[in-house]
C-alpha cells in the first residue's frame, strides 16, 4: 500500500472511526485514529493556559483590558474555537496503522510526516496518563526506539491503549525471536501478577527523609532567619518564603509522582507503574536492562529502604528523580530489591559476586569515602559499591557491557592506583570502581575482557528473555 | 601496533595552530581587560604551556598503542590520564574512517569505533590511509561475524 494521505476512513463521520475493527477482509490496512476527545483535551489545556495568562495580565498591570468587556469575550471565544478547531484538525489528520506488517503513523496535511517503525526495533512502549486525560480515562501511548525519535499517540481509551501496548510488545518480541532463531509464536498475553506494591506511607516517609527536601525547607528558612536577624526589609523575607514554597511544591510533585508504586511481572520482564495525578507505566524488558544502581540515602537507614534505578535501553528520557533511566523501585526493603532484581536476572545471582575492599594506598585522600568502597566481579557481573554516608551499589551484567576501561591519572600512578570501569549502553549509569590496587586491577581487566567475550555466546544463545528457557543455562546458579 | 610515524607532523602542526589560537584569545582578552603587564604574563604562561604541549605530542604519538586480538580491540593511550580500553568486536556498531585536510596532506586517516555506550567510543587517529581502510574492513567483518544483540 502506498503511503497516501487519502485514507479509506476519510469520508466517515466523526466518532465512528476510532477503534475500527478489521471487519472487512478485503481491506486489511484500516487506518485508525486516536479518540476524538483528544482534540478537546489538548485544546482545553491550551485554553486553560490562555485564560491563566489573561488573568495574570489583569492582576499584574491595572491598565490591562478588563476580561469582562465584550471585546475580550469575543477574543476568548475566538481563541476557544480556534483551539478546538486546531485540535480537531490535528486529530483528523493523524492516522495510525498497527497490524501484522507494520506500525506506521501519519500526521499532518500541509506538512505531512509518515513515520514507520520496524517492530523489531521497538525498545519500549509506555502508557502515560496526564491529569486532564485521566479525568476522561484516556491514555497516551509512547512507543520508543533506541534513539530519541519516539512516537506518541494521544489520546486513546484506556482499554485500547492497553491492548495496543500488549500487541506492540508481543509483536516486537516475536519479530526479534524470528530474527534470532527463525520464528516462534507471539507471546501469550497473561494478566501481569503484582510482584511488589509499595505502601504510600513508606514512600512519603522516605521522600521526607531525603536530603533534597530538607535543603528545600531549611535553606529558605535559614535565609529568612538571617534576613530577620539582620533586619533586612520584609520584602526579602517574602521573597524567601515564596522561594521556599516553590521548592516545597516541586518536591511535593515528586512525592505525588511516586505514589501508588507498583511492580508487576510480565513474560518479558517487569512493568512499573506509579503516580497519583499522572499515572506512569512503563515496561522493563529483561533484555534491555543494561545496568542497575541500588542507592540508600543515609537517613533511609532508619527505614531500611533502598531505591533501585536501571539504565534501560530505549526508555524515554528523564523521570522524577532527575536521573535519566527508570526507577525500578522507589523505596523498597531489601527483600523487595532482591525480588525485583531476581526478576531482571533470573539465571545469575548478582549477590554471589565476591567483593573486596579497595586499596589502602593513599587512603588519606578520601578518608571517609574509601571506608565502605568495595568492588568485585565474576563471570556474569561487575559490581562497585561506595558508601560511607550515602550508600550505592552499581551492578553491570557483563553480557550487556560494551567495553572495559582501565585508567589512571598522574596521582593514581604515584600511588599505584587504578580505576576500572565497565561501560554500558546508553551511558545512563556507568559502573566504575576507583582506587584499585594496580596489579589487581590489571589482572581484573584481563579477566573481564575475557568474560565479555565468553558471555557473548551465552547471550546470543538465549532465544528470548524468557526466564524458563534461560534458567537452564546455569542450573547451579539460581538467584536465591 | 602503534601509529604511523608520519602522524607526528600533522599532529604537531595541529597542536601549534590550536594552542596559538587559544593563547591569542586568552592573551587578547586579558590584555584588553587588565593592564599590559598582565597580558604579558598571560602571554608568557600561555607560550610556555603551548610549547610544553607541542613537545609532548611526540611522546603522545609514541605511546599510543592498539592491538587487534582474536575477539577484541585494545587501545592504550594518554600521558597524563592513561587509559586502556578493551572493545569486543561484537559490540561495535559503526566503524568510521575520517581524515581532515591536514591528515589528507600526509595521506593519513583515523579510525573511530562507535558502540552503544557513548563512553566507550574509541578513536585511533593517524594511521596510513591504506592501513586505516584495511583496519576498518577487518573490524566490520569481525563485528558482523561476532555481533550480539543489545
Amino acid at each position: 500500500m502506498s503511503e497516501q494521505t487519502e485514507p479509506t476512513g476519510q469520508t466517515e463521520p466523526i466518532g465512528q472511526t476510532e477503534q475500527a475493527e478489521p471487519t472487512e477482509p478485503t481491506e486489511r490496512k484500516r487506518p485508525r485514529r486516536t479518540h476524538p476527545a483528544s482534540a478537546f483535551i489538548s485544546g482545553w489545556v491550551a485554553l486553560g493556559a490562555f485564560l491563566l495568562a489573561q488573568l495574570r495580565g489583569v492582576f499584574d498591570n491595572p491598565g490591562y483590558p478588563d476580561p469582562r468587556t465584550p471585546i475580550m469575550l469575543i477574543m476568548l471565544a475566538g481563541a476557544a474555537v480556534l483551539l478546538i478547531a486546531g485540535g480537531l484538525w490535528r486529530w483528523w489528520n493523524t492516522l495510525f496503522y498497527i497490524d501484522d506488517d507494520e506500525f506506521r503513523v501519519e500526521t499532518g496535511r500541509f506538512f505531512h510526516t509518515s513515520k514507520r517503525m520496524a517492530y523489531s526495533k521497538i525498545q519500549s512502549v509506555d502508557i502515560r496518563q496526564p491529569l486532564l486525560a485521566r479525568l476522561f480515562d484516556m491514555c497516551a501511548l509512547v512507543v520508543a526506539t533506541g534513539n530519541a525519535e519516539s512516537v506518541e499517540l494521544r489520546f486513546l481509551r484506556r482499554k485500547q491503549a492497553e491492548s495496543l501496548h500488549d500487541y506492540l510488545l508481543a509483536k516486537a518480541a516475536a519479530e526479534r525471536a524470528e530474527q534470532v532463531d527463525g520464528g516462534s509464536a507471539p507471546m501469550p498475553q497473561p494478566a501481569a501478577p503484582v510482584l511488589v506494591k509499595l505502601p504510600n506511607k513508606r514512600i512519603v516517609a522516605a521522600k521526607f527523609l531525603s536530603l533534597s527536601l530538607w535543603l528545600g525547607i531549611v535553606g529558605p528558612l535559614a535565609a529568612a532567619v538571617v534576613a530577620f536577624v539582620f533586619d533586612v526589609p520584609w520584602v526579602s523575607f517574602g521573597g524567601f518564603l515564596a522561594a521556599g514554597i516553590g521548592i516545597v511544591g516541586f518536591v511535593w510533585t515528586r512525592i505525588v509522582g511516586q505514589l501508588n508504586f507498583q511492580v508487576s511481572r510480565t513474560p518479558t520482564g517487569l512493568r512499573v507503574q506509579h503516580g497519583l495525578t499522572e499515572l506512569r507505566s512503563y515496561s522493563v524488558p529483561r533484555k534491555r536492562v543494561q545496568a542497575v544502581t541500588i542507592t540508600q540515602h543515609w537517613l533511609w537507614r532508619l527505614l531500611g529502604v533502598y531505591q533501585v534505578d536501571a539504565a534501560i535501553l530505549g526508555s524515554g528520557g528523564e523521570d522524577e528523580s532527575g536521573k535519566s533511566g527508570s526507577i525500578l523501585l522507589a523505596a523498597g526493603t531489601w527483600a523487595e530489591v532482591e525480588s525485583v532484581l531476581g526478576e531482571c536476572w533470573p539465571q545469575d545471582s548478582w549477590k554471589a559476586v565476591p567483593v573486596r575492599p579497595v586499596s589502602k594506598s593513599g587512603w588519606w585522600l578520601h578518608p571517609l569515602r574509601r571506608q565502605g568502597s568495595k568492588w568485585g566481579f565474576d563471570q556474569h557481573f561487575f559490581v562497585a559499591k561506595y558508601g560511607w554516608l550515602d550508600w550505592e551499589w552499581s551492578i553491570a551484567p557483563l553480557a550487556k557491557a560494551q567495553s572495559v576501561q582501565l585508567s589512571a591519572g598522574p596521582l593514581d600512578r604515584k600511588l599505584s592506583l587504578r580505576s576500572l570501569s565497565v561501560h554500558t549502553a546508553g551511558s545512563q549509569i556507568s559502573v566504575s570502581a576507583p582506587w584499585l590496587d594496580a596489579d589487581e586491577a590489571q589482572s581484573a581487566f584481563t579477566e573481564l575482557s575475557g568474560s565479555l567475550l565468553a558471555e557473548r555466546s551465552v547471550a546470543s544463545a538465549l532465544p528470548l528473555a524468557d526466564s524458563a528457557a534461560s534458567r537452564r543455562f546455569e542450573p547451579g546458579e539460581q538467584a536465591g | 601496533m602503534s601509529l604511523s610515524p608520519n602522524y607526528l607532523r600533522p599532529r604537531t602542526i595541529g597542536a601549534v595552530i590550536r594552542w596559538t589560537l587559544l593563547c591569542a584569545i586568552v592573551v587578547g582578552t586579558v590584555w584588553s581587560l587588565l593592564d599590559w603587564i598582565w597580558g604579558l604574563a598571560a602571554l608568557a604562561a600561555g607560550a610556555a604551556l603551548a610549547i610544553w604541549r607541542v613537545l609532548r605530542v611526540r611522546e603522545w604519538v609514541r605511546t599510543f598503542r592498539y592491538a587487534e586480538r582474536a575477539d577484541d580491540l585494545l587501545i592504550s593511550q594518554g600521558l597524563f590520564l592513561r587509559k586502556l580500553v578493551c572493545v569486543p568486536y561484537g559490540r561495535m556498531q559503526v566503524v568510521k574512517v575520517d581524515s581532515g585536510p591536514l591528515d589528507r596532506r600526509f595521506k593519513l586517516a583515523g579510525v573511530s569505533l562507535v558502540t552503544a555506550a557513548s563512553d566507550s567510543n574509541a578513536e585511533i587517529p593517524g594511521l596510513d590511509a591504506e592501513v586505516a581502510a584495511a583496519l576498518r574492513d577487518r573490524l566490520i567483518a569481525a563485528g558482523e561475524s561476532k555481533a550480539i544483540e543489545l
